[in-house]
């Protein structure tokens, strides 16, 4: 089979699975199923794509996809802001990172051409999703019985990061790694004279 | 007043963050002209941290997260001398710019407020937190030496390591929330099957296997910190390529905070005496992997070891090998093995910290760290070579020595919780070890000297690698002082 092929019968493979997915919801939860489905095969189809696609940028725009798909997931669940902070650091922020580091790396066109997963990584990946499945009919989620109310916005959520018994320490905490994290990065990338000398060939001074 | 309570029970950790801005702003205001200043600004903050530290002995959980406890505070205080020491060897380390390096200290006291928070709480979120503060620090530390390429690839290579098992590790964290709907530990082993949260107790109860899968999976992050096969790929390279001061951080604090963690995470989960029944049961299953590992470990860590020419990837391995002596005390799962987990930690610290001090030293002496360049400088420099070999007496565990009496702890712990082959092959790891350890003693001594030139003295460090070994013989001859602490630090599973 040719590439051309191959990639038509990917993405009709991946089209079908949605709309078996979506389909598959609405007759069991409604259009709620249906949505979920649609959602679910976002996510789970970006990722798929993720690692089909060849070139590098294009596995990059295939996560857009599944991080949209995520944030989808969370609304559904009624956790607006999580969907908005989802889309926010991943699409905005980590996926953006992405595309500049791809554009900043020289081109090298025979680099850049990734190696398609081989049929071995696929039976790894079955034998694991089996092992998987069976490990998923024993587990016993810590699930709720009602989902909680749908109103978890951003003023409960500020004032639990602030609340004495909520999470002031973890949040103060955050903000120290983030400092730590930000000084170190710029020693990091910092480019002055003196730090680029190489003390160990030259055995001091 | 809730707040002021609880900041009051944290007063060290934010004495250690204020006095880490702190050394950024004189950084700052110096304009990076004089690292020295910031080197003593750090020092202090060290002390005034321990000062706050010592002035503390009630126990109080803060902010509902923080655990206040002996145990906690056994790790915190050896951290900070272990950091004191650091910058000390900073601050004397000939081959290391004086200037410009202010960032150093700032990211060492911040590793330290990452190493404070993750050894005393039940909470993962923290833990989590706590741990990657540190991973980042270390991270940019190992790479310090931007000009020099193993420092570099160093850094590279424990960030992705570093990367891996935390997302590892966060995964299963996530699992266990998942099966009981908190992230405290303390509830996840007390709770019973009923309601949200809940315990374990209910996966346990219909199957063990996904607790199963998400303990391994927390695991691996702890492995990794402890450097314990199978993840301890990154340590021989990130041992050898970073700085020698960064080295010894590593070895020595962020490995004991690894087990400060470990210790916690798996005393309040399954040893505690509330723990629910099957917990616990489920525990000594937990202890068992855990005991597999450890020979695993030490075997890995003693037998790589053998063939090494560098004396920073020979402490390397040697210290893979010790996490492996250390898991030991992890593996029995109750009081005793823990109590000889700590002690042998405090002899650790002694003798690693030495260690690295003399190869600091010698590195200022010849340029480099291979160990034929050691020949005949127990001639030259008679003083430091007598201590390191005190230093690696103990780290084989011979008497009279802390490191002995830390593996008879550890041995006896084993033998008497059931696990008589453990103590078998760490005996046998111990005679292993004996002939590398002995490869750097005769370089020193029984070897010609391949020059006469005679080294620079350097009185203040060869005065602390001294009193370094000094007290490795003494505490080793005289153990109570320890062996006291080490025994009121046990609040842990209280």
């Amino acid at each position: 089979m040719d590439l051309r092929k191959q990639q038509i019968a990917f993405y009709t493979a991946l089209l079908f699975g949605a709309l078996a997915a979506m389909g598959w919801g609405l007759k069991t939860a409604g259009i709620q199923g249906a949505m979920f489905g649609f959602f679910a095969s976002f996510t789970l189809g970006g990722g798929l794509m993720c690692i089909w696609e060849r070139s590098v940028v294009r596995s990059a725009f295939s996560l857009m996809a599944t991080f949209c798909g995520v944030a989808g997931l969370f609304i559904l669940l009624g956790h607006d802001f999580l969907a908005m902070a989802q889309i926010l650091i991943y699409v905005g922020g980590i996926l953006v990172l992405i595309l500049f580091g791809v554009m900043l790396t020289p081109p090298d066109l025979n680099e850049r051409q990734l190696p398609r997963v081989g049929l071995g990584v696929v039976a790894v990946v079955g034998a694991l999703a089996f092992v998987g499945a069976k490990v998923a009919a024993v587990v016993n989620w810590a699930q709720a019985e009602t989902l909680p109310p749908a109103e978890t916005k951003a003023e409960q959520i500020g004032a639990a990061f602030l609340r004495a018994d909520g999470y002031v320490i973890a949040f103060e905490l955050a903000a120290v790694l983030l400092t730590v994290a930000l000084v170190a990065a710029v020693y990091i990338a910092r480019r002055k004279p003196s730090d680029l000398i190489d003390l160990t060939e030259e055995g001091g001074y | 007043m809730e707040y002021w309570d609880g900041m009051k029970a944290i007063a060290p950790e934010l004495w250690l963050t204020g006095f880490a801005l702190l050394a950024l702003l004189v950084d700052l205001l110096t304009k990076g002209r004089n690292s020295r200043t910031v080197g003593y600004v750090t020092l202090a903050g060290l002390g005034v941290t321990a000062l706050a530290l010592m002035g503390q002995s009630e126990r109080v959980t803060a902010f509902g997260m923080v655990e206040v406890d002996a145990f906690g505070r056994f790790f915190k205080l050896f951290t900070l001398a272990a950091l004191a020491v650091v910058c000390v060897f900073v601050m004397s380390d000939r081959r290391e710019r004086q200037h410009g390096i202010g960032e150093y200290y700032f990211l060492l006291l911040g590793a330290a407020v990452g190493i404070f928070f993750m050894v005393s709480t039940n909470n993962l979120l923290l833990l989590v937190l706590g741990l990657e503060l540190l991973s980042l620090a270390s991270y940019s530390l190992a790479g310090f030496h931007k000009g020099n390429k193993a420092s570099a690839e160093a850094a590279l290579k424990y960030v992705i390591f570093g990367g891996l098992s935390a997302g590892v590790m966060i995964f299963g964290i996530s699992l266990l929330y998942g099966l009981t709907g908190t992230i405290d530990l303390a509830e996840m082993a007390t709770l019973g099957g009923e309601g949200l949260p809940r315990g374990l107790v209910s996966q346990l109860a219909a199957s063990p296997i996904p607790v199963g899968i998400a303990v391994t999976m927390v695991l691996a992050g702890f492995a990794y910190k402890i450097s314990a096969v199978p993840f301890h790929f990154w340590t021989p390279d990130v041992y050898q390529g970073a700085p020698t001061p960064v080295t010894t951080f590593l070895a020595v604090a962020s490995k004991a905070a690894g087990f400060g963690a470990l210790l916690r995470f798996l005393g309040v989960m399954f040893v505690r005496g509330d723990v629910q029944g099957l917990v616990a049961d489920y525990g000594g299953q937990v202890g068992l992997l855990i005991a597999v590992l450890a020979a695993i470990t030490m075997t890995v860590g003693n037998v790589s070891a053998l063939g090494q020419s560098s004396l920073k990837r020979l402490l390397a391995f040697s210290s893979v090998a010790h996490a492996g002596y250390l898991l030991m005390g992890v593996a029995t799962m109750n009081n005793e093995g823990f109590s000889a987990a700590l002690y042998y930690m405090a002899a650790y610290y002694f003798m690693n910290l030495g260690a690295f001090g003399v190869v600091l030293y010698f590195e200022g002496v010849n340029g480099n760290d291979h160990i034929d360049s050691l020949k005949g400088l127990g001639r030259k420099a008679p003083l430091v070579s007598i201590v390191m070999v005190a230093f690696l007496v103990s780290l084989t565990g011979l008497p009279p020595t802390m490191g002995y009496y830390g593996k008879f702890l550890l041995f006896t712990a084993a033998i008497d919780n059931g696990m008589t082959w453990l103590a078998v092959i760490a005996g046998l790891n111990s005679a292993i070890s004996l002939f590398y350890y002995f490869r750097i003693a005769k370089a020193l001594f029984l070897e010609e000297p391949s020059d006469e030139s005679v080294p620079r003295t350097q009185p203040i460090f060869t005065g602390m690698l001294t009193a370094f070994g000094v007290c490795t013989v003494l505490f080793g001859l005289y153990v109570s002082p320890i062996m006291q602490w080490v025994v009121s630090s046990m609040d842990l599973l209280g």
